[in-house]
């Protein structure tokens, strides 16, 4: 049932999105059977004309070059149809769905980045924009082949009605034992995905660049290979058993398929010639029919195969396009006069996870407050700031903007509540202007401000020398002459987006654990200099205590609830954890 | 194109060949199989008209009765033969070839020189050669095969028109030669619109990649960076289809008419035929005759379409071989693979630049480690603190001076053996989908001593509490990638996992590179106390851009932009009043006051 699902939703996205291409489609389907009756046709005509000799050479060559030209108009049109139009098409289409595949990814919950088995479901979904148009040409290629055989049986019925029985017989037999195969290795697919699965693993391990120092200086190169070898061995060993198993069907499918196609349709086709008066000409344009017949019988078998096996793949692809994210509320998309955020007894698991990553967090902020959230590893930083970013909904309590709830605030509004910068930072393959704005600068103003967020991050100079400056392409993906920045670069670049965002609250997660120390201190003054300025809030997570000493409140996290709270000044007084942890760092600076 | 001029369609025959033995068997096979397949009835054909013709009464038919039942036996036994191979070729020879590909791949990268990893050209040829080079091989040979198979079939038919009606082999050879000229002139289009779109797919790939990257999803769904994606993935799609309208119409037209000229060989050949048969009056041979004709005209248009996929997948042999053809110098460098214990590691004024030309990212390098010694090396981003690892590690070579192991320079030391001398946690490190011990060991699990050390280990890094509570224990599965109980770690367990991986080598020298950055300040420094005092008797290198490292090691190192700026111990460095004392305030401040 799902594979008619997908059959009839590629269908109707085809004729959405390309509708030409499906009206071509249909067109060579129709130039096909012309071209298979007509090539049947002209042999079995120039044979008996010639054999009854009633027709002069004129009148045959004048017969022969009337049918040989509707056969070349069909097969050239086929053939400028697939050389010129299919390209084109299917370029168009891999353009417009690819946009329809990405807008919806970009509406997906967090957590298909999460769980593995979603976020496979995922990458399978948007790498199968190609695979959906060839599942379509295969439904068309199939519909091809059966048009055309029936053409075939029909002409071989209208001349023998006899053969059409047999033809019957030998599809029941053959549509028998192609299921029975089709389910063997069916199930062997599924079966082995896991060790299919292992071999990329290995492949992406080999390519990846950040694997190459290990696999040079340790032994994991020779684990991998061992990996890939057993890998191989499984699914070999199992197809090999498989292979066995469907040998009988084969078998049986084959050997009625000869002792019909090359015994009884002979047999019978000569018993017509030698007692009943059929002309040889027919005799040899019957025979080729079948003949061709058969052939095209198997490629109808494999066309069924390949389509099945492309529906089956395109699952995914199904799915995400189908996929209905939850309705936006619609709310004006008015910009919040933002004042204050505050967090009530937030609690949050993960899915699949027992145990709780936040329990029972409340904090208040104000706007223009500078807070920091520190903790040991594991203690739920990080997850409270997606929380904060409604990436996830909360189990249990409620965030507040202002006395707005969040189900009530839309996604657009959120993110211009918020710059931040995460701990696993990307720098993206665009221009310096493009990644710290994200987004095509509209106006020179916009420009400034970029400018002026370079400035302050220390890395103007920098891209002014740049030959592009400020339109200058970073990282190598595009083209070897983008810039690869530098670690410590990467995160100045990534910090820049901050100071040219006009959001109220700023979010920095670890944001200088690459920076050295002068870099480091001269950021962070930054930093809280354009808090003060710009009112701005200031929510910062960190490992490294001393640069939260100067924030107005430190909420010191632990398994996911909030230990301590309150100054600097106030927790060190108060020598609990904070204390403990504060003085564990100041000893590796101290001289004994 | 020309670096591969050398790389011939016949010798990469041959590496396909060599990959599987068993596919010339399945060559020669199929090769059978085909003239059974086409010309057998032909054959049949024309016996048994003959008969007719001879003999149309009950014993005739007797006669052609036995024809029909011997070509019927020989079906069967050819159905099984075919059968057998055909499956053997379609469900396991190609995934033969597949691995066998990857383990030559595999190896060849044991053997690339790690400076060619940096320019991305190769690893993006590497990438494809993994990915398709195997079923392009598949490709290849199965075209081939198919080549042989018609063009034996062309000379078996060729042969009886060229007795009967020579007219109709002339006229194919001549269309044989128009279509080739019409190929030579597609395939170049074809070549050139893939030139000149490649740029794009690679820009298309990107942004695919994009979408679907766990550290992008935030950035997309919280920024406005989807929209930018999105309007310049739609304008890459324009650039791609217009460069197809442009070219592919002129490419239709010409195949369009090299079509036409294959197909007109049926209609001429049917022509040429019923003219003969009506002057000489001879209808016997007539029927088969038109089969021939109609069979060697499919088997033309079959030719033009094997070649052309031919050459589709044998232009995809530098994929493979701009890998394999990758030079190796460093890897394969030096001759000793025996080293006497460790004394010291002497640099003597090394320098070095990635490019000619370029900044030196190391500039007159000279020091000298001996057995024992804790060493900090620290200093700004940028500094070259990486680029000594990979020297260290014979990962690249000086481009001046020179480096020695005891007295024993570099170059003559095989590389395997000089990293053997190394336990390293690497910056960016890694896990693997192996179970935790593998993954801490780095080989198999194999003896109990073994798992006492890794268990050991554990407990140092301070994860034994959360490894021995799992049910297999250190046998575990790292990540869920293979695994549905397999553990997840979290950014600073991870870390601490890789720095297990010390506490189980037998390496002399231990470097650590920047090895604390995702611990909490707690496990920073019992992990850093664990390390000290497990490397009591080896020798220790710290690389670090913080200075919570430096106060206990023997000697401190101060790079700056590739220069040692200041070098000595805590103690003599703080006096020095420098750079040095410098950064170390600027980090130790915020601590400082509170000790007051």
């Amino acid at each position: 049932m799902k594979i008619i699902k997908s059959t009839f939703f590629i269908l109707k996205k085809v004729i959405q999105i390309i509708p030409l291409y499906f009206i071509f489609s249909i067109i060579t389907i129709i130039l096909n059977a012309i071209l298979v009756w007509g090539q049947l046709y002209i042999i079995e005509q120039t044979v008996t004309m010639v054999e009854l000799g009633n027709s002069t050479f004129k009148e045959i060559l004048l017969f022969i070059v009337v049918l040989s030209c509707i056969n070349l108009f069909c097969s050239s049109v086929n053939r400028f149809f697939g050389d010129y139009l299919k390209p084109k098409y299917r370029h168009t289409w891999m353009k417009k769905i690819q946009y329809l595949l990405y807008e919806k990814a970009k509406e997906l919950p967090i957590e298909y980045y999460d769980d593995p088995k979603k976020y496979d479901e995922l990458s399978r979904a948007l790498k199968q924009d190609l695979s959906s148009i060839n599942a379509f040409d295969n439904f068309i290629n199939f519909v091809k082949n059966i048009v055309s055989m029936a053409v075939m049986v029909v002409y071989i019925c209208v001349n023998v009605p006899i053969l059409f029985i047999i033809t019957l017989f030998a599809s029941i037999i053959n549509i028998v034992c192609g299921s029975k195969i089709l389910k063997i290795y069916h199930d062997e697919y599924k079966e082995t995905e896991l060790d299919r699965r292992k071999r990329v693993y290995v492949a992406r391990v080999f390519y990846l660049e950040k694997y190459t120092m290990d696999i040079k200086t340790t032994n994991v190169g020779e684990m991998l290979k061992n990996m890939e070898k057993e890998g191989y061995e499984a699914v070999d060993t199992r197809c090999n058993n498989d292979n066995k198993k469907s040998r009988k069907w084969y078998f049986l499918d084959n050997g009625i398929y000869y002792v019909l196609n090359q015994f009884i349709i002979y047999f019978y086709l000569m018993y017509s010639v030698f007692f009943k008066g059929m002309l040889i000409g027919k005799f040899s344009a019957l025979a080729s029919a079948c003949h061709k017949f058969s052939g095209r019988f198997y490629s109808l078998v494999s066309s069924f195969t390949s389509l099945r096996r492309n529906l089956i793949e395109i699952e995914d692809f199904v799915w995400l396009l189908n996929y209905q994210p939850e309705k936006e509320i619609e709310n004006d998309n008015n910009v919040i006069d933002f004042k204050e955020v505050h967090i009530q007894n937030l609690s949050f698991a993960y899915p699949n996870q027992e145990q709780p990553s936040l329990q029972n967090i409340s904090i208040q902020i104000k706007r223009g407050q500078k807070i920091a959230i520190i903790g040991y590893n594991g203690a739920g930083k990080t997850t409270l700031t997606k929380l904060l970013l409604k990436l996830y909904p909360p189990l249990n309590g409620e965030i507040f903007i202002d006395d707005m709830d969040y189900p009530n605030i839309n996604r657009k509004q959120i993110s211009s509540l918020f710059s931040i910068v995460l701990q696993n930072f990307q720098i993206y393959c665009a221009t310096v202007l493009e990644n710290i704005l994200m987004h095509r600068p509209n106006n020179d103003e916009e420009k400034e401000k970029a400018i002026h967020a370079l400035k302050k991050v220390g890395l103007y100079e920098k891209v002014m020398e740049y030959p592009n400056g400020l339109d200058t392409i970073l990282t190598k993906e595009f083209n070897n002459d983008g810039i690869e920045l530098s670690g410590g670069e990467r995160q100045r670049m990534v910090l820049a987006r901050v100071f040219a965002s006009d959001a109220p609250i700023i979010i920095l997660d670890e944001p200088t654990s690459a920076l050295d120390p002068t870099a480091e201190k001269n950021i962070n003054d930054e930093i809280m200099r354009l808090c003060e300025e710009e009112n701005k809030t200031l929510i910062l997570i960190s490992h490294r205590l001393s640069t939260i000493v100067n924030v107005d409140t430190i909420y010191m996290m632990k398994e996911g609830q909030i230990i301590e709270e309150g100054n600097h000044h106030s927790l060190m007084l108060k020598k609990g954890s904070y204390y403990e942890m504060f003085e564990a760092q100041a000893k590796l600076y101290r001289e004994s | 194109m020309e670096d591969y001029k050398k790389h011939s369609v016949l010798s990469y025959l041959k590496l396909i060949f060599s990959l599987d033995k068993r596919l010339i068997g399945v060559l020669f096979i199929n090769v059978i199989s085909s003239l059974t397949w086409n010309l057998l009835p032909i054959g049949i054909l024309a016996y048994m008209t003959k008969i007719y013709q001879k003999n149309p009464t009950k014993e005739g038919f007797q006669m052609v009765f036995w024809i029909i039942l011997a070509n019927t036996i020989y079906h069967l036994i050819y159905a099984v033969i075919i059968h057998l191979i055909d499956y053997e070729m379609d469900s396991r020879v190609s995934r033969r070839i597949e691995y066998k590909l990857s383990t030559l791949l595999y190896s060849k990268l044991d053997e690339v020189d790690y400076e060619v990893y940096q320019s991305n050209d190769f690893l993006n040829h590497y990438e494809k050669a993994l990915d398709d080079g195997a079923s392009y091989m598949f490709g290849t040979y199965w075209s081939f095969t198919e080549i042989i198979e018609e063009l034996v079939q062309i000379l078996s038919v060729g042969t009886i028109f060229a007795l009967i009606s020579p007219w109709i082999i002339l006229y194919v050879f001549v269309v044989g030669i128009l279509t080739a000229v019409i190929f030579r002139i597609t395939t170049k289009i074809s070549w050139l619109v893939s030139e000149k779109n490649a740029q794009h797919f690679r820009e298309r790939g990107y942004i695919k990649r994009l979408f679907f990257l766990k550290d992008a999803s935030i950035d997309l769904k919280s920024t406005t960076l989807s929209d930018l994606y999105l309007d310049m993935n739609s304008e890459i799609g324009d650039k791609i289809i217009g460069n197809i309208r442009h070219d592919f119409s002129k490419r239709a037209i010409l195949n369009v008419l090299g079509g036409i000229a294959t197909e007109s060989i049926i209609a001429v050949a049917l022509s040429l035929i019923a003219f003969t048969t009506m002057k000489n009056n001879n209808i016997v041979i007539l029927a088969s005759l038109v089969a021939a004709a109609s069979t060697l005209a499919d088997i033309v248009t079959g030719l033009t379409s094997s070649i052309a996929r031919f050459k589709e997948n044998v232009i995809r042999r530098f994929d493979v071989y701009r890998v394999l053809d990758q030079p190796c110098v460093l890897e394969k460098e030096g001759t000793i693979n025996t080293l006497p214990d460790f004394k010291e590691i002497t640099f003597d004024h090394v320098h070095f630049s990635y490019q000619a030309n370029e900044e030196k990212t190391l500039n007159d390098i000279s020091f000298r480690i001996e057995q024992g010694q804790k060493i900090a090396i620290v200093g700004e981003n940028g500094a070259g603190k990486t680029t000594l690892v990979r020297l260290f590690l014979k990962l690249i070579e000086p481009t001046e001076g020179a480096i020695f192991y005891n007295q024993i320079p570099y170059k003559d030391i095989q590389v395997k053996t000089i990293r053997k001398t190394y336990a390293t946690v690497f910056q960016n490190y890694q896990i693997y989908s192996f179970s935790v011990a593998e993954n801490i060991l780095l080989k198999k699990l194999e003896t109990k001593d073994e798992e006492i050390k890794v268990i050991e280990a554990l407990k140092k890094v301070g994860l034994w509490e959360k490894i021995s509570h799992l049910e297999k224990g250190i046998n575990t599965i790292c990540t869920k990638e293979f695994d549905k109980d397999g553990v997840e770690f979290s950014g600073g367990e991870r870390q601490k996992l890789v720095i297990a991986r010390v506490f189980v080598s037998s390496a002399p020298i231990l470097i650590l590179d920047e090895p604390n950055s995702a611990l909490d300040p707690l496990a920073e420094k019992h992990i850093f106390d664990e390390i000290f005092s497990y490397a009591i008797d080896k020798t220790l290198i710290f690389i670090s851009h913080r200075f919570s490292t430096t106060i206990h090691a023997d000697k401190i190192y101060l790079f700056e932009q590739g220069s040692i700026l200041e070098q000595g111990t805590h103690h003599e460095l703080m006096l020095k009043n420098g750079e040095y004392k410098r950064m170390f305030m600027t980090q130790a401040e915020k601590y400082q006051e509170e000790a007051e």
